[in-house]
């Protein structure tokens, strides 16, 4: 059976190839060999077209017809099977999968019939954050949680660090806003006997143009959206032309949702910015208030990107906590347990320490 | 202007002082304690109260005046009562303290001197003094509206004696109630929001609401920048009397304090 991935060998001694992160180029971590991005690309092209001919061989032999069920035909349109050209393995993985490890040699393997066509992205930005800098990252996010529980730390372990390439839609948009404010200019006017306000109500319309780039959406049903947010920003200066290269050694998904069914998500936000942009013009008045936008899209142009992000998985009294890292910034995100006992007594605590206090500020007060 | 005014303050202080010291049997030492130039108390009524006002004297070493007259002829009703106070009652050991009855205006002040402000305040003191004997006085019986008075005077001046603190304000040691339940729920409230901020400090997740980070600065242009004048909104609020406190500059002069009303 011809080989349907492509594991990337060092052409020097045979060892697996990882891009390290922080590294221009393609690293042999056992005889320290290190290549050039386009030089790999060259050498291993025709590797990779082997593979998608030998992929879809495999695809066209998927006798759907002959499951004689309905949902054994859904099954068979998710789950693939891939031979691992390292040790010749059969691997099972779903249809978004672009990039993983055999799970039998550990071999970094990559499936180059997902990157063709609409699949392929434009753009990745390569890791630059190592696996021991998303441990340190975890460790210190620990810290300075009072409520953590005191076992914690000692007793959880972390169950799996997978670096993850992310699909991302990038949405690049030239926008014409214009919006309608209620606003009101206050006049105090202090009398003996009474505070006159005089309170000044305006229409003020505002209308202006600005460019967004490149914000980011994620393309994937897996990763959750708020995990994904919370890791931005991105610095789009590292960002290259994609090559298929800077997923070795790393785990990676295709989209599995549209870019048009992303936009909406990209579409509020550039308003929600808009209208942030054209209050920052009612600076002379003491309130305001939106009535109205309306944005219009100028131009919209998307491109597909590949995130890297970090995932970390930790136990806890049987339940996952799943922490994630941006594999560019370093920027950690997740949720901590609490301890429930802690989290009664503290604010007790302060309650019990602030009430005497307010109570004698009410009396100097008097 | 302000030289006439003056002038006319000393006269009218001279006259009402005249009024008053010529419609009195008048003691070598000092003015008797009740003033009845309005003619509104029988003699005996005001012999009884001055009886009643001397006891009450001689027991809080203190002096008491009261003056029922037909007019003060268009002087400040506060500045007349202070005048009084100021030149018949400020030899009290503890204090001294004047009821002024304008009759033509019907219009009474109260004026306590320093020391007696410490003792009646204009918070507490005051308004209580004011609440005790005002029906009396409105319902024309000026006789009970003096003792009424005269006996508030007493209580007040016990109250202060027996507590070592005015009326109206808490023995030292006391709980106040009404602060110790605000600083209760309050302190409760700021638990309960510290559990909440320090329960959401366990996550950083959070939806991405906005791209500002994402805004090309240099691209914003505003094109349109119209604004139009709709209405204008009044809005009136009282200042507050101050819980009917009025010392110093603020009506009475001298560090007098006091209070008064229409009946």
């Amino acid at each position: 059976m011809a080989d349907s991935s492509v594991s990337y060998k060092c052409p020097n001694c045979g060892a697996p190839l990882s891009f390290l992160p922080g590294k221009k180029t393609v690293t042999c971590e056992y005889c320290g060999t290190e290549f050039e991005v386009s030089a790999i690309e060259e050498l291993f092209r025709d590797k990779q077209e082997s593979a998608v001919h030998a992929a879809e061989a495999q695809e066209a032999k998927w006798a759907t017809e002959d499951a004689g069920s309905e949902w054994a035909s859904d099954e068979a349109k998710a789950l693939h099977a891939f031979t691992c050209s390292s040790c010749g393995a059969e691997l099972v993985c779903d249809e978004n999968t672009m990039a993983t490890e055999c799970v039998y040699c550990g071999n970094p393997t990559m499936i180059p019939k997902r990157f063709d066509g609409m699949l392929k992205p434009d753009y990745v930005i390569p890791f630059k954050k190592t696996k021991q800098e998303a441990v340190a990252a975890l460790k210190e996010f620990y810290k300075g949680h009072m409520l953590l529980p005191s076992n914690f730390t000692a007793n959880n372990r972390v169950e799996a660090i997978q670096p993850m390439y992310v699909p991302f839609w990038l949405f690049d948009s030239k926008i014409t806003a214009k919006a309608q404010f209620r606003a009101e200019k206050h006049h105090v006017i202090n009398t003996p006997k009474e505070v006159i306000t005089e309170i000044s109500v305006y229409n003020c319309k505002r209308a202006g143009t600005m460019s967004f780039e490149r914000i980011p959406v994620d393309g994937s049903k897996r990763i959750d959206d708020a995990y994904m947010d919370s890791i931005e920003p991105f610095n789009y200066g590292d960002l290259v032309e994609f090559s298929a290269a800077y997923l070795t050694g790393y785990l990676a998904d295709k989209y599995d949702v549209t870019a048009e069914a992303c936009a909406p998500r990209a579409d509020k936000r550039v308003e929600n910015s808009a209208i942030e942009v054209l209050q920052g013009t009612l600076e002379d008045y003491d309130a305001y208030e939106l009535e109205n936008i309306a944005v219009v899209k100028d131009v919209g142009k998307v491109s597909y990107a590949m995130v890297p992000v970090w995932i970390l998985t930790t136990r806890y009294n049987d339940k996952p906590y799943t922490f994630m890292m941006n594999g560019q910034t370093g920027k950690f995100v997740g949720s901590l347990p609490y301890d429930k006992t802690k989290a009664f007594l503290y604010p007790a605590l302060c309650s019990l320490v602030l009430m005497p206090i307010i109570y004698f500020l009410l009396l100097m007060l008097n | 202007m302000r030289n006439a005014q003056c002038v006319m303050r000393n006269v009218i202080s001279f006259i009402l002082g005249f009024i008053l010291l010529a419609g009195q049997v008048a003691s070598a030492e000092r003015l008797a304690p009740v003033t009845d130039q309005a003619k509104v108390m029988k003699a005996q009524e005001v012999e009884l109260l001055n009886q009643r006002i001397k006891k009450v004297e001689q027991a809080h070493k203190i002096e008491i005046g009261v003056a029922f007259v037909k007019s003060i002829k268009g002087q400040d009703i506060i500045t007349a009562a202070d005048d009084f106070l100021r030149e018949n009652f400020n030899n009290g050991k503890n204090g001294g303290i004047v009821l002024l009855v304008d009759m033509g205006s019907r219009k009474y002040e109260i004026t306590t001197d320093t020391r007696m402000t410490e003792i009646i305040t204009d918070n507490s003191g005051v308004p209580a003094l004011k609440e005790s004997f005002q029906s009396d006085l409105s319902a024309g019986n000026y006789f009970g509206a003096v003792n009424n008075f005269v006996d508030g005077v007493d209580e007040l001046l016990t109250y202060y004696e027996t507590n070592g603190v005015p009326y109206g304000q808490r023995k030292p040691g006391e709980i106040d109630p009404m602060a110790a339940v605000v600083a209760a729920a309050t302190a409760i409230f700021l638990g309960v929001f510290i559990r909440s901020i320090l329960i959401g400090s366990m996550s950083n997740i959070h939806r991405a609401m906005a791209a500002i980070d994402y805004l090309k600065k240099k691209s914003v242009k505003i094109t349109e920048n119209r604004d139009t004048f709709l209405f204008m909104n009044v809005q009136r609020r009282a200042k507050s009397s101050g819980g009917g406190k009025r010392s110093g500059g603020s009506g009475h002069s001298g560090g007098f304090g006091g209070g008064g009303g229409s009946f």
